[in-house]
């Protein structure tokens, strides 16, 4: 199985084409006004991202508009130890049942071992492992997940490296400049000294911030084979 | 009332938390924590800094705070147990594996840690499920938010107050790993924040961009006590004991009422340690673009004076000097360490000061003086007069008395009561919740007066204890005052043991 990560929504339709099972979307573009996927039969589940940093008014809106959220999409992936609790409270709010919805966990749960992979079991249908990990690592601990949950490998990635409540693009306005729009997908990027370039992502409703990996980070995924990584278990995934 | 937690990354620094009144203290072991370049403390002599501060009344709580590999668990799991066997008070965990592996194993109580990423209440009943008391918040929460948290009731909460901050939400940070091969996550941070980015990719619009100033809420430390949080965390495992000892102090003073002059004691703060100043973080409002240390991220100290004219560099001895005229906008005293402002890598220590003719110790605010320094000046032209002082050399020493050995300042209240019975004469001190007696003969000869027995029992000045209230019964004056002196020290030694304990409340 293989799956996507998108920070935006335009992306959707392109990964589709790719034999993508799964793919995860962040729910920002949408509560900043972008219109809601349709409801249709799809051949890849999609998946609506908890927002990235979990509170604020991001996390207010995602709440509040659960329920349509519900309605389009095929499950939901946390970010925070905190997200379940707050998925199980909106599912018993809206009636909903957990078994009609796909699950996920990001990295951002920092999986590293088997015990703590217990933990999201029975909560979680997939969880993302670790990428600080060495590959070598994260087979062997895919290979130790317990039954039910489905081990998430990040392939090839644009993995969110910072989440910080300061908005990186601001520069002198330091908060509320608004130049971001209502897409939060236009916040730059950042130079180290070295000249790696490292993406952006702003909210403009939080004016908070995340920075991604490098642009010409590494490729995991032709790897995948090599360490072992079983088809059936371990979905790859592509941001 | 809020409790002071200190961080100790060796024992001197322990001893100057104890001593300067903090209530907690939180320490790593050699591994699995998240200061892995702090000197740290080992199982071998952990069990006697656990006594040391218990006696005292200070709690302590081990950092196992990294995650973990699966192979590196079974390890954890021992190094936490033998540490509660010691007597540790709590553990502040990270991996949600091993909070697993410990809760309803160990005695000692389990604190999330903020590297747990706790910012909502879903958070805490998560962190609850798992078997935490405790949570450690994230740091980027606002006042409000905190006290809606602290409010929740349901555990505790624990929020930093002072120290270094990290730009990224704690526990959700590759910036280190992906950039070096060293995890913040793992306990080997490199520190990535503190180095210079560009928007452009340029190299003359480098800048420190994600460089955070430290956190200082002693101005409004009020305000952050009022949101109900149980416990409030210096940061700082890496740094000296005089720093620990310095905010420590200035908290608990603070906190007590004891500090008439706020102002002057966040200068002190500047001076132990600041980068450009202070910042309240996220605590007010969030954090300003002038609250990111954008020309320098390391430590630059309280702006004090300005150089007037030029500056004379010469060598003597095989050490760079310089001399200048400074106009003090702060005490300014020899011995003292100085920086620019302009570029606070150059500066050094203050070895004569001139004015009138003379020399004197100390140049006050207003006055002029010629200074004699050994250290190095700026390579270019001073854009920036402004000279900042980063070591008081005189608070240095002031400092460095309170964690010296036999240092004594923290001192529990105890009551003493001597009193006869048939079998003899029975000395009893109390701290309240324990009570230590040790029983003597009856001597022959005159019976001692009351004044004098109750001025030997009272004298516990070597120890741990100061007596605040004594009773001296009639009937116990038949005791030789060496045999008392005995008694009140085997007394002393079992209250102390008593005490060692982990403490229950």
């Amino acid at each position: 199985m293989r799956s996507a990560f998108l920070y935006s929504p335009h992306g959707i339709a392109a990964s589709a084409g790719e034999g993508i099972d799964v793919i995860h979307v962040s729910c920002l573009p949408y509560l900043c006004g972008e219109p809601l996927p349709e409801k249709a039969a799809r051949p890849y589940r999609l998946l609506l991202s908890f927002p990235f940093i979990s509170k604020g008014r991001a996390y207010r809106l995602f709440c509040e508009r659960f329920r349509e959220f519900a309605d389009r999409f095929d499950g939901f992936t946390l970010q925070n130890i905190g997200d379940y609790g707050m998925l199980s409270d909106l599912l018993s709010g809206s009636g909903l049942s957990r078994d009609r919805f796909f699950v996920a966990g990001d990295v951002s749960l920092n999986i590293t071992n088997a015990e703590t992979a217990l933990f999201w079991q029975n909560k979680l249908d997939s969880a993302a492992i670790l990428p600080e990990l060495q590959p070598e690592e994260q087979a062997a601990l895919a290979g130790r997940f317990p039954k039910g949950l489905i081990p998430e490998i990040i392939a090839s990635s644009k993995t969110i490296v910072m989440r910080s409540e300061h908005c990186y693009a601001a520069r002198e306005s330091g908060f509320g400049c608004g130049r971001c729009g209502k897409t939060g997908l236009s916040g730059g990027s950042l130079f180290d000294i070295g000249g790696r370039e490292f993406p952006i992502i702003t909210n403009p409703l939080d004016c908070n911030s995340l920075l991604l990996t490098p642009v010409e980070s590494s490729d995991l995924l032709s790897e995948a084979g090599d360490i072992g990584l079983s088809k059936d278990r371990v979905i790859a995934r592509v941001r | 009332m809020a409790l002071l937690l200190s961080p100790a990354g060796n024992p001197a620094c322990l001893v100057a938390a104890v001593q300067n009144g903090a209530d907690e203290i939180y320490l790593g072991l050699n591994d699995f924590n998240a200061r892995a370049g702090a000197d740290n403390f080992t199982l071998e002599n952990l069990g006697e800094w656990i006594r040391y501060a218990h006696v005292r009344g200070v709690k302590i709580h081990i950092t196992l705070n990294t995650l973990l590999k699966d192979g590196e668990l079974p390890r954890a799991v021992e190094m936490a147990k033998e540490a509660d066997i010691l007597g540790a008070d709590a553990f502040i965990i990270q991996d949600v594996g091993l909070a697993r592996k410990l809760a309803g194993v160990v005695k000692a109580k389990l604190h999330a840690s903020t590297q747990m990423t706790v910012m909502n209440l879903q958070g805490l009943k998560a962190a609850a499920e798992l078997g935490f008391s405790r949570a450690v918040l994230a740091r980027e929460l606002s006042l409000k938010e905190m006290a809606e948290l602290a409010g929740a009731g349901i555990m505790e909460t624990e929020v930093f107050c002072h120290g270094a901050l990290c730009m990224s939400y704690s526990g959700q940070c590759m910036l280190s790993y992906f950039t070096t091969g060293r995890s913040g996550n793992r306990g080997t941070c490199s520190q990535p924040c503190r180095l210079k980015y560009s928007y452009t990719g340029e190299k003359n619009d480098e800048q420190h961009l994600l460089s955070p100033a430290d956190l200082c809420t002693l101005p409004y430390l009020g305000e952050l006590v009022a949101t109900g949080v149980n416990s409030l965390k210096i940061e700082g495992r890496l740094k000296s004991p005089e720093y620990v000892a310095a905010v420590t102090k200035a908290y608990r003073d603070v906190l007590d009422g004891n500090e008439t002059n706020v102002p002057e004691a966040v200068k002190r703060l500047t001076v132990i340690f600041s980068r450009g100043g202070f910042c309240s973080g996220h605590q007010r409002f969030k954090l300003r673009m002038s609250d990111i240390t954008r020309d320098y991220p390391g430590k630059t100290g309280l702006p004090c004076g300005e150089i007037k004219g030029r500056i004379t560099t010469f060598r003597k001895n095989g050490v760079d000097l310089f001399t200048a005229t400074v106009k003090a906008s702060e005490p300014l005293s020899a011995g003292d360490g100085i920086s620019f402002k302009a570029d606070p890598t150059c500066g050094g220590t203050v070895n004569v000061i001139e004015a009138g003719g003379a020399r004197i110790k100390t140049l006050l605010p207003g006055e002029t003086g010629r200074f004699t320094v050994s250290g190095l000046v700026p390579s270019s032209s001073l854009r920036d007069p402004v000279i900042c002082k980063t070591v008081d050399a005189e608070y240095r020493k002031v400092l460095q008395k309170t964690f010296a050995e036999g240092s004594n300042q923290k001192r529990i209240p105890v009551t003493a009561s001597l009193h006869g019975t048939p079998d003899g004469i029975v000395l009893d001190y109390s701290d309240g919740m324990n009570t230590a007696s040790s029983q003597a003969p009856c001597a022959e000869g005159s019976p001692a007066t009351s004044e004098k027995l109750a001025e030997i029992i009272s004298a516990t000045g070597g120890t741990p204890f100061n007596v605040t209230n004594v009773t001296v019964a009639e009937n116990c004056g038949f005791i030789t005052f060496s045999d008392l002196k005995k008694l009140r020290r085997e007394t002393i030694d079992k209250l102390a043991k008593m005490r060692e304990r982990r403490i229950e409340l």
